[in-house]
């Protein structure tokens, strides 16, 4: 049989009992085993569990329920149950005496075998024959002696045993009390238990509630932030709108078409919005590519004297911008208007380049 | 409720039991006595044996809960083992009983006689009733019932005369005319096998054969 084998078969409960105490022996010293059996005894007890349940009657129940309510009986079985290792507790328990044991010790050493000692004791004390026999006063004398001071000895010892009697009896009452006050507080426990784990779980579902509506409010505040920024273009779209259509119902509004002027730019057209007695205009670009960040298109205002700097902008993908140009004089100060590339941000004199838009006003 | 938390659960209400609740016992008992009498049914098959091996085992409970150490074993798996232990005992002694053709009343006559005769392969001692992978009890009855049907007739039929039946291997061999070594390797195949067909169990561990 391999090791194997016998550890399987001791744990299916298989061996025999010479064999199985044998194992054990061997078991003690070897981790290995231990492991080993400790495997198989997971498989024996789930298979123990999987048989199916079946509900006893509830008259079992009672009768259980009824045993262990009188604990001292339960307790008095173990005592005298000599295959119950752990509760021999000898001298050594006698320095934590629960009220349980010191009624046990009470009942042992004190009670019962207080009796048997006295109906020990008294049979062996047999007068010898000659004594008797002699019949002398002087015997009788100490017959009568020995005899009172017996039944003082046995008087003071029934006064003993009903003094401790009494104290077991006292004993009792205050392990009952004890017992009871137990019970009560146990009881509590495991109701404070059962609160306990409700308002965990009320706690846990309030937490829950939170968390959902903070992630709500979260989504909401999004959502409003998105709908302003929306409303904000629109905003400024309008107030875009507003001043090109006040720019363009302006009495003597004129319209200069401006073509581009070379290369890539040839295709552009800039329409420029303006009344001569005014000093904003609003300008439609077309077909100018779009730059990118590090440059920027810039408007030119242009007199005989001097090329002053106006609007920057930019053109979306579709290569159009529509742009109001503010100006601090009228526009018929102005004889050219003309866009140029500029770096970002714009510039104060014009790229050297040329303007790649430019027309007359 | 996870296991874990039953388990938690139990060992909480076993620290009640020890202060001697009352309350605490009742709730371990409604949670398991179906388990414990069901176990104690399946080896007995007889109503008023049962109810005495489910008395004992919650008995047992009751008067050792304080030596209990959790960490050693969780309760549920301690009062299964403690009711398959007590039942196997009880077969074995009905078996003697009627083998010296005594009644059922000369129980004290047949409990004297056991001690001679019996071949238990262990007495019943609580450390034995420990189980330290509490995580394997999370498979389901039914997951291993399967396995358990899986196997091979030969396999199966030495698990229930050892587990169910309390035969030693000697009376496997014999009952089934098998040779020993036979039923030895099948005892350890099939609970090879079973710990195969689980794998939440983890691997078998190895052990050099000298």
């Amino acid at each position: 049989m391999t090791q194997e084998e016998k550890i399987a078969l001791y744990a299916l409960g298989a061996l025999e009992a010479d064999e199985a105490e044998a194992l054990r022996r061997e078991l003690a010293d070897s981790p290995e085993l231990q492991e080993l059996l400790a495997r198989d005894r997971v498989v024996a007890t789930l298979i123990l569990a999987s048989v199916e349940p079946v509900q006893p009657s509830p008259d079992l129940k009672q009768r259980l329920m009824e045993q262990i309510n009188d604990s001292w009986a339960a307790e008095s079985v173990i005592d005298s149950s000599a295959s119950e290792p752990a509760m021999s507790t000898g001298s050594a328990g006698a320095a934590v005496l629960s009220p349980r044991r010191i009624l046990r010790k009470a009942r042992t050493e004190g009670f019962t075998p207080s009796f048997t000692r006295l109906r020990d004791e008294r049979p062996r004390r047999t007068w010898p024959v000659w004594v008797l026999s002699g019949l002398s006063m002087a015997a009788t004398v100490v017959a009568l002696a020995v005899a009172i001071v017996l039944a003082i000895r046995l008087g003071q010892s029934e006064t003993e045993a009903s003094a401790l009697r009494q104290q077991v009896a006292q004993l009792h009452i205050e392990a009952g009390a004890i017992q009871k006050s137990r019970d009560e507080a146990t009881a509590r426990i495991l109701q404070l238990e059962r609160d306990l784990t409700q308002l965990r779980s009320t706690l846990a579902q309030a937490q829950q509630a939170l968390d959902r509506s903070r992630a709500e409010s979260q989504q909401l505040g999004e959502d409003i932030a998105a709908l302003r920024a929306v409303v904000a273009e629109k905003e400024a779209a309008l107030t875009q709108a507003q001043t090109e259509l006040s720019v363009l119902l302006q009495p003597n509004v004129r319209v200069a078409v401006l073509p581009g002027v070379a290369g890539t730019f040839r295709n552009a057209t800039v329409t420029v919005f303006y009344a001569p007695q005014s000093t904003t205009a609003y300008l439609s670009v077309t077909n100018l590519p779009s730059l990118p960040p590090d440059q920027t298109y810039q408007v030119w205002l242009i007199n005989r004297n001097q090329r002053l700097p106006s609007t920057v902008f930019n053109t979306d993908a579709s290569g159009t911008s529509r742009l109001i140009v503010q100006s601090a004089q009228p526009f018929s100060a102005f004889q050219n208007i003309g866009v140029t590339v500029e770096p970002a941000g714009g510039s104060q004199t014009p790229n050297p380049a040329g303007p790649i838009v430019l027309g007359r006003l | 409720m996870t296991t874990s938390d039953t388990q938690a659960e139990d060992a909480r209400l076993l620290r009640l039991v020890a202060l001697h609740s009352r309350d605490a016992f009742e709730m371990l008992y409604d949670r398991y006595a179906g388990q414990v009498y069901g176990i104690a049914q399946r080896i007995l098959e007889d109503r008023s044996a049962s109810e005495e091996v489910t008395q004992e085992t919650f008995l047992r409970l009751w008067r050792r809960a304080e030596q209990f150490d959790a960490a050693r074993g969780n309760v549920r798996s301690w009062l299964l083992t403690m009711a398959h232990r007590l039942a196997i005992d009880a077969l074995r002694r009905r078996r003697v009983r009627r083998a010296l053709g005594l009644d059922r009343h000369s129980e004290q006559q047949a409990a004297e006689a056991s001690e001679a005769d019996l071949q238990p392969g262990w007495d019943i001692r609580d450390e034995d009733a420990d189980v330290h992978e509490e995580a394997a009890l999370n498979i389901s009855r039914q997951r291993v019932r399967q396995a358990i049907a899986g196997l091979s007739e030969p396999h199966r039929r030495v698990i229930e005369l050892a587990f169910f039946s309390g035969l030693t291997h000697r009376e496997i061999a014999e009952r089934l005319g098998e040779p020993l070594g036979t039923v030895h390797s099948r005892a350890r195949q099939a609970l090879l096998m079973l710990r195969q067909k689980l794998p939440e169990l983890g691997p078998e561990p190895g052990l050099n054969e000298a």
